[in-house]
Parts: C-alpha cells; sequence; structure tokens
C-alpha cells in the first residue's frame, strides 16, 4: 500500500513546493508628506463659512454651509484658547429686514461659560459687533469654553413655531 | 411573462442539457440503472459534465450564448437519437400506493411553494453576492475575469456553471430554479435509494423530513450551491452501495466523477473521494486493485482540474482561497484566511453548547438556519446501528458533517442531514405508524406560518410564496431594492462610475445587480491594501518609531529580522535608514525584499504614512525587512516608524562583504512619532493610486464619522446614500 501511495505523496509535497516566491523590489517613487492640515479640534475664533465650522456649533445654529448661519432659540458654540490672558470676545451677527419687521428691537445677550458677559440692543436691522472683554478665571487654557446667546424678542414662524434670532458671521476670542 | 418564459426555458434548458449530456455517457458505460434512479443519475452525471465543460469554455473565453444553445441542442438530439434505441429500463421495487400518495401530496404542496420562491427575483445574500457575482463577471467577459481579485472568485464553481448556461437565457432566477432542480431530486433519489435497497418506509420519511427542512428549503430556493453538493454527496453514496452489489468499473467511474464534481461545486465536500477510496478499501478489505484505483482517482482528478489548474495558474494556489500559507501568493494574504475562517468557525452568540441542538432544530437564529423538530430525535438514529445499512448511514452523516467544523453555519450541515434523516427512519422504521406520523409533523411544522410561531423571527428561512414577484406581475426593481437596500444606489453608481472602473467597499454588495466591480476590503489583497489605508488616519497612525543606534558601519545591506513568535502582525509604515543624523535618500538602486508578504514591501519605503507593509500573518521568527543597496553605504541607524508589534523582538544585521548577515543591535529606542499631517488626503490619494475613485461606506464602518465629519479633509464628495450606506467619490 505504501507503495502505491508514494506517488501521491511525492505529487503533494512537489505541489507544496510550486507556491510563488515574492522578490525583490526597487525603491519606489516617494511620496509627498505635505498634504495639508488635519482639523484638530476648535480653536479660538470661527467665522461661519470655515471649513470646520460643524466642530464649533454645539447647538441651535443652522447646519447649511454660508457666508452666515441662522441662530434659533438657544444657539451654543465652543471654543478653545491657549492663553487666557487679555482675553476679548467678540461676535458679529445681523438682524435682517425681514424678521426685525416683525419682532422690532431685539436685546442680544452673550455669556461664556454660563456666565453673561455682554448685551447689545439693536434697534434697526443691519450687521452689529458684540465686543467684551473677559475677566480672568473665566476661561481655562486648552479646555473647551461654552459660549451661549440669547435674543429677545425672537421672530416666530407662524407656520411651524420655528424661532430665529438672528444671522451669525463669527465669533471668538482674541487677545 | 415573457421575462418568465426566459427564466423557465433558461432553467429548462440547463437541465435538459444535463441529463442528455448523462444519457449519453450512461449509455456509453452499460449501467444497469432502474427508471426512475438513471433519470435522476442522469441529470446530476450529466450537471457535472456540463459544468465541467462550460468550465473549459470559460477558461478558453467562448462562453457565450450561442454556443451553450447550439451545443446543448446537439446534445439533446443525440441523447434523444440514443433514448428511442435504448432497451426500456424495469422499474424500482414497488411500494405501497398510499405511502407514495403520501409523500407526493406533501411534496407537491411544498413544491409549489418552493417554486414560486425559486422563480422570484434571486435575493439572498451570497446569491445576490458572489454567487450569482461571479456568473455576471463570468457573463461579461464570456469567461474568467483573470484582473477581479476576490477570494469568491477563487472558489471552485461548478455549480456557477450550470448557473452561467441558465443565466445567459433568464439571468438570476434560472440560474436560482436550477440549484431549486438539485432541491426536489434529493428526496426523489432517497426515495429511489429506499426503493432499491429495501427500506422505501424509511426512505419517504427521510425524504419528506428533507424536504420541508427550513434551512434546506431555503438555500434550495437561492442561487445558492449547497444543494447541488449534497445530491452529489448523496449520488455517490447511493453507487457505492451499488457497487458493493455489481462489483463494475464503470460504476466506480460514475462515482469518481461525481466525487470530482462536487468538490467542484464546493470545497466543502473534498471528503467524497477519500470516502469513496475509503469504502473501496473496506469493502474489499483490501487495497483497491490498480485499476479500480484509477477509475475512480482520474474520473475526479479530471472534474478536479479545471479549478486546481486555473487557481495554479493565476493565483499560483490550487487550493486558492485556502492554504495561503503553504502557497504563498501576492492575491490573498493567509493571516486573512486565518481571521476569516475564525470567524467563520465561532458561534457568536451562543453561550452554551447545549443551545446549538435547539438552535439547529427549533430556533435558527443563531446558527443561520434550522433543520426541523424532528432532528430532536437525532439520537433515535442510533437503533440504525444495529443494520449494516445504519452503521454506514451514520458513518456517512459524521463524515460530511466534518466540515461544519470549519463553518458553523447550519447550511454547512446539510450534506450530512439526508443520511441522519435516513438513520431515524431506519432507526423507527419498525415502530408502528411513527414515521408517517413525524414526516406529517415535520411537514406541518415546518409550514412557513407555522414556523413563524416559533422559531426565531430572523431565522434565514423561505416566509412567503411571492407569487406576483415570481410572475412578474410586480415589477421587479422595486422588489430587489425591498428585499436588497444596497440596490437602491444601483442607478447614482451606474451613472457615475465608468464602465470598467472599480469601486472599493468595505461590506460586501449585491454584484449581481450592480454593473460595476467592486472590491471588498477582506476579499483580496488589494482590499486589505485600501481598507489598511483608509484606516491609518483612525485606526493605525504611524504613532511610533523605533530607533535602533549602532556605531557606523559601511554595509552592502540592511535588515530588521524577528526573532519571537507571537499573535500581532508586524508593520512597518517607514523604514528609515541613517547616518550621522541624517536619512539616506532612497535610490531606485536599492533591492528591497521581505518575508512574508514580499510582495508589499514596496509600501515601507514610499514615504507615505497612509501605507504599511505587514507581515499579514502572526510574526515567526525570521520575519524580516531588508534592503540591499547597489554600493556600500555608511549606516549608523535604523528608524521603524509604525505602530509596533510589542510582542515582537526585532534585531538590526548589516550585510558583510562575505555576504553574511551579523547581528548589531537589538534594542530599540521607542519615542512617539512626529509625522506630518494630511493623513486622510494621503489616504484618499493612495486609493486613487492603485486604481479606486469610488467608495462605498456603511454607517457602521470605522472611516464613516470621520469621513462624513472631514469630507473636505478627506478630499471625498458624497455622491449619493440610500439605507446606511453611502458612495463616494475621491475627487
Amino acid at each position: 500500500m505504501i507503495r502505491q501511495l508514494l506517488p501521491l505523496v511525492i505529487g503533494a509535497l512537489l505541489a507544496v513546493s510550486c507556491g510563488r516566491q515574492p522578490g525583490v523590489y526597487a525603491a519606489p517613487p516617494q511620496g509627498s508628506l505635505d498634504l495639508g492640515p488635519d482639523p484638530d479640534g476648535p480653536h479660538a475664533f470661527v467665522n461661519m463659512d470655515d471649513l470646520l465650522v460643524d466642530d464649533y456649533i454645539v447647538n441651535d445654529i443652522s447646519p447649511e454651509r454660508g457666508l452666515r448661519r441662522w441662530a434659533f432659540t438657544r444657539p451654543e458654540l465652543r471654543f478653545r484658547v491657549k492663553e487666557v490672558g487679555h482675553l476679548t470676545f467678540t461676535a458679529e451677527f445681523a438682524i435682517p429686514e425681514v424678521t426685525y419687521k416683525v419682532t422690532g428691537p431685539v436685546t442680544v445677550s452673550c455669556a461664556v461659560n454660563g456666565r453673561t458677559l455682554s448685551t447689545i440692543r439693536c434697534d434697526h436691522a443691519g450687521d452689529f459687533h458684540l465686543k467684551a472683554s473677559v475677566p480672568d478665571g473665566l476661561v481655562e487654557p486648552d479646555k473647551f469654553i461654552r459660549v451661549t446667546f440669547e435674543a429677545n424678542p425672537r421672530w416666530i414662524s407662524p407656520d411651524d413655531g420655528a424661532q430665529l434670532s438672528f444671522l451669525l458671521r463669527s465669533a471668538g476670542f482674541t487677545h | 411573462m415573457r421575462e418568465v418564459a426566459n427564466i423557465l426555458f433558461g432553467a429548462t434548458f440547463t437541465v435538459a442539457v444535463s441529463v442528455a449530456l448523462g444519457t449519453l455517457l450512461f449509455a456509453r458505460l452499460r449501467l444497469a440503472l432502474h427508471r426512475w434512479e438513471a433519470t435522476l443519475f442522469q441529470f446530476v452525471v450529466g450537471a457535472g459534465c456540463l459544468s465541467f465543460l462550460t468550465a473549459i469554455l470559460c477558461t478558453l473565453h467562448i462562453a457565450r450564448k450561442g454556443v451553450f444553445q447550439w451545443g446543448g441542442l446537439i446534445a439533446i438530439v443525440l441523447a434523444l437519437r440514443q433514448a428511442k434505441h435504448a432497451p426500456r429500463r424495469r422499474s424500482l421495487p414497488a411500494v405501497p400506493l398510499t405511502w407514495m400518495a403520501l409523500f407526493f401530496v406533501i411534496f407537491g404542496v411544498f413544491f409549489i411553494y418552493y417554486f414560486f420562491n425559486a422563480l422570484a427575483p434571486e435575493v439572498s445574500p451570497d446569491g445576490a453576492g458572489y454567487h450569482l457575482g461571479n456568473v455576471v463577471r463570468i457573463w461579461r467577459h464570456h469567461g474568467f475575469d483573470w484582473d477581479y481579485p476576490s477570494m469568491y472568485a477563487y472558489l471552485s464553481q461548478g455549480t456557477e456553471m450550470l448557473f452561467l448556461v441558465a443565466f445567459s437565457f433568464g439571468r438570476h432566477s434560472a440560474a436560482a430554479l436550477v440549484h431549486f432542480t438539485y432541491l426536489c431530486a434529493l428526496p426523489l433519489l432517497m426515495v429511489c435509494w429506499g426503493r432499491r435497497f429495501g427500506y422505501p418506509k424509511a426512505a419517504l420519511f427521510a425524504a419528506v423530513v428533507i424536504f420541508a427542512c427550513p434551512v434546506v428549503a431555503k438555500d434550495g430556493v437561492s442561487a445558492y450551491n449547497d444543494l447541488a453538493v449534497v445530491t452529489l454527496i448523496f449520488a455517490v453514496f447511493y453507487l457505492l452501495q451499488l457497487w458493493d452489489e455489481f462489483k463494475s468499473s464503470n460504476l466506480l467511474i460514475v462515482i469518481g466523477l461525481l466525487s470530482g464534481a462536487a468538490y467542484a461545486a464546493k470545497y466543502t465536500a473534498f471528503l467524497t473521494l477519500p470516502f469513496a477510496f475509503a469504502w473501496l478499501c473496506f469493502s474489499r478489505r483490501h487495497f483497491p486493485s490498480r485499476r479500480d484505483l484509477l477509475c475512480l482517482i482520474l474520473p475526479a482528478l479530471v472534474m478536479v482540474a479545471p479549478w486546481t489548474l486555473r487557481n495554479w495558474f493565476w493565483i499560483g494556489n490550487p487550493f486558492a482561497p485556502f492554504f495561503n500559507s503553504w502557497f504563498p501568493n501576492p492575491y490573498y494574504h493567509a493571516g486573512m484566511e486565518r481571521i476569516y475562517a475564525d470567524l467563520l468557525r465561532h458561534y457568536t452568540a451562543i453561550k452554551h453548547y447545549w443551545e446549538i441542538p435547539l438552535q439547529l432544530t427549533l430556533r435558527g437564529g443563531l446558527v443561520e438556519g434550522m433543520f426541523g423538530p424532528v432532528f430532536l430525535l437525532a439520537p433515535l438514529g442510533m437503533f440504525a446501528l444495529r443494520l449494516k445499512c445504519g452503521r454506514r448511514l451514520l458513518l456517512a452523516a459524521v463524515v460530511f458533517a466534518l466540515p461544519a467544523y470549519l463553518n458553523v453555519g447550519a447550511r454547512f450541515l446539510i450534506p450530512s442531514a439526508p443520511f441522519l434523516a435516513l438513520a431515524i427512519g431506519v432507526g423507527l422504521a419498525e415502530v408502528p405508524g411513527a414515521l408517517a406520523a413525524l414526516a406529517l409533523f415535520q411537514a406541518l411544522a415546518c409550514w412557513p406560518g407555522i414556523l413563524s410561531t416559533y422559531c426565531d423571527p430572523w431565522t434565514w428561512r423561505i416566509t412567503s410564496s411571492p407569487v406576483r414577484a415570481a410572475l412578474r406581475l410586480d415589477p421587479e426593481l422595486p422588489y430587489l431594492i425591498n428585499h436588497i437596500g444596497d440596490l437602491a444606489l444601483k442607478i447614482p453608481i451606474e451613472l457615475a462610475v465608468p464602465p470598467g472602473e472599480r469601486i472599493f467597499s468595505f461590506a460586501g454588495r449585491p454584484e449581481a445587480y450592480i454593473d460595476r466591480d467592486i472590491i471588498v476590503s477582506y476579499e483580496s489583497t488589494l482590499g486589505n491594501l485600501a481598507q489598511d489605508t483608509l484606516w491609518a488616519p483612525q485606526g493605525h497612525k504611524p504613532a511610533n518609531a523605533q530607533r535602533f543606534k549602532f556605531l557606523p558601519v559601511t554595509t552592502r545591506g540592511v535588515r530588521v529580522v524577528n526573532t519571537a513568535s507571537a499573535t500581532d502582525f508586524w508593520t512597518v509604515a517607514e523604514m528609515r535608514l541613517r547616518s550621522q543624523g541624517r536619512e539616506l535618500p532612497r535610490s531606485p538602486g536599492w533591492r528591497l525584499s521581505a518575508w512574508p508578504n514580499g510582495w508589499e514591501v514596496q509600501l515601507a519605503f514610499d514615504n507615505n504614512y497612509a501605507t504599511r507593509w505587514s507581515t499579514w500573518e502572526a510574526v515567526r521568527p525570521h520575519d524580516r525587512i531588508q534592503v540591499e543597496f547597489g554600493a556600500a553605504q555608511r549606516v549608523d541607524e535604523v528608524v521603524l516608524e509604525c505602530d509596533p508589534a510589542w510582542n515582537a523582538h526585532l534585531q538590526v544585521e548589516v550585510l558583510t562583504d562575505t555576504g553574511r548577515w551579523v547581528p548589531l543591535t537589538d534594542t530599540p529606542e521607542t519615542v512617539k512619532a512626529e509625522f506630518a499631517p494630511g493623513m486622510r488626503r494621503a489616504a484618499t490619494r493612495e486609493l486613487r493610486a492603485i486604481g479606486f475613485r469610488f467608495l462605498l461606506v456603511n454607517d457602521g464602518d470605522m472611516v464613516y464619522a470621520d469621513m462624513k465629519k472631514y469630507p473636505m479633509f478627506w478630499g471625498v464628495t458624497l455622491l449619493a446614500e440610500a439605507n446606511g450606506t453611502h458612495f463616494y467619490r475621491i475627487d
């Protein structure tokens, strides 16, 4: 029996020895390591048309891309700063004619980490610039800073009850 | 209705050609078979021959409708002429009419229910995936597509060859109907076996039990291959018993042919030929004569040859996609094979082994199908041990259940099920009324409406008989999309992707319905590379650098060798050589090599952190990555930038003038690496470089959340999305 099986065994061993061998290769063309930036979370300031704006938005700001975005009922953003000395918070926004006609003058306030920082009364339609110093100790370096806005009164849609506060252009901290 | 006519013609023509080829072969072999069994064997054997011939046509790239049509017609005409002159065959021993009537009533009712499922648009996962995916690709190329890398394309495709013939006339459902023919042939063959060998009651019982089996039925009405396999195996068993009586060499030829056809249909039927060989040895109680051996083995080898030779020449591995460690090749990683095999070998949601019998018989949800409650009586099959025939049945049941160790899905127990059912039947044959009652009970308990009341709701089974869809009274595409969510992307894909261009996908897709090639992450080396590259930004940034410093040497080569065994894969994103703090510029004259997986060694020298060389298997001593220079170079540091394999033990060796490799150091300093930004962009750029401009990403895929959030950083645009699948273009 062994003699009859021997050719089979030898055949099998020969078959096993016939796998492909990988061989030797030349060094390939070298790729470039300069491929642009990586997203690394929020920084101190954001324009609403920035590529990474979604990283800054926490709540109640319209999702579609554009130069300005609608702030709804309780708009909230987050930021991170490396140095906290002499920090100023700024925000650019607009009250459009179409909502102003309904709401009349609007009071917009902003709070940083839950503490109200500044309030501005918008008594006409158009662009506004909110600016306020940040007290020492209110924010910590490299930790998320929560910024919330509140507008009063807000425009309320007669169709579905949606509330619009203002059109936000930019917000953030500067030194 | 014309579509239905095409489907029915495709399937009928394929079966008719099979029977014709079987008739012609049987006429040459002069086998003394009875009427019913002759027809069934002619189909089974002829289908094996047709599959073989189609595989040859595919190899020659002449698999065309006209060739099938005229070749088939010639075979049918010759067979009809042959049949005209053939003596009338005797019928099998008679069985009481009431038994046969009961059998055919149950068989008929289930047949009608199943038939509409088989005729309906094919929506089974593997059928719409790779079984018919392969068929469609072959059909497009009129032969095997040598450029398409997929482990599923490397499998033997004996049944798919039959599907191809049917598909050429009636498309997907015609293929499913061919498989359905096997589902019907098997119980009839079992009945013939019982009538011939004196166990008609047991056989009628077992035939009903098998035909009503939920997993058998669902498989049988789909474009799978398990019913072809089990029918072939049972046919071999049947003929071996005939050979015991007649000792005819011609029977051995047919047995060999069927054994080879079983392997050609599915690798898991590899035990059929050894089983037949062992039967020959034990039946005569000595080693078979050279003539018998040749009669058995040669036809088997002929049937196996198209697949082993194809894979040997194509892939370099006759058993691809398995045994890649024995037959290393650049198309499928041995490590991926192991990962895949491990996945199939383990029950994922079973907590205790005692759950398995209940799952296999009554629940089915955790084992991908169920066999019905009568199989709870499997221990009673032991009563069959008192009979020689019973012992053989039980032995066959055990032998053909062995492949289920490699894949725990219930489908892989189907080849064993007829033998077990027959053993139960033989064991209980003398208990009055028991078999009839149990057969009726199984039929009732497995009727889809009743089955749904006790099995797991997600059990793989037939749930309804979609008559309107089957008759194409309802449009096909909505039916398909309703059952296969991915097909909602069919039109966007075919509009956006130019013909001939490939799409990368992390998960398998219904390839049979999408007219573009989809490279799936786990199916090939290319898929592995694309997946590994896309995973790099989140999954394996080369965050560490292993620095091997040593006194300056002038050498013609440097290599890093592993000396330990561990389960990790060893990966190297970049291997850099330094001298006096400066990197040696990589020259096209460098000769790079590695073991294992040397085919991908360039990935460690391409200055791209999104790609990496990997052993793609557990590290073993002598694994290495190596550079040889055109001229001697001065080196004092080797840096491996990687996600380290902590259990590997690496040492740096240099090549001396005498051609010996001398170890220098095995003590790296591991530091956190500062690598360049832009990994996402690097990953998609690499994907473009290897030929992918389009991606299919699921909600659950690792990259999806990040890709959705940062499409600009990835450099991708979302083109369409549906049912949790997202179709991206790399810009």
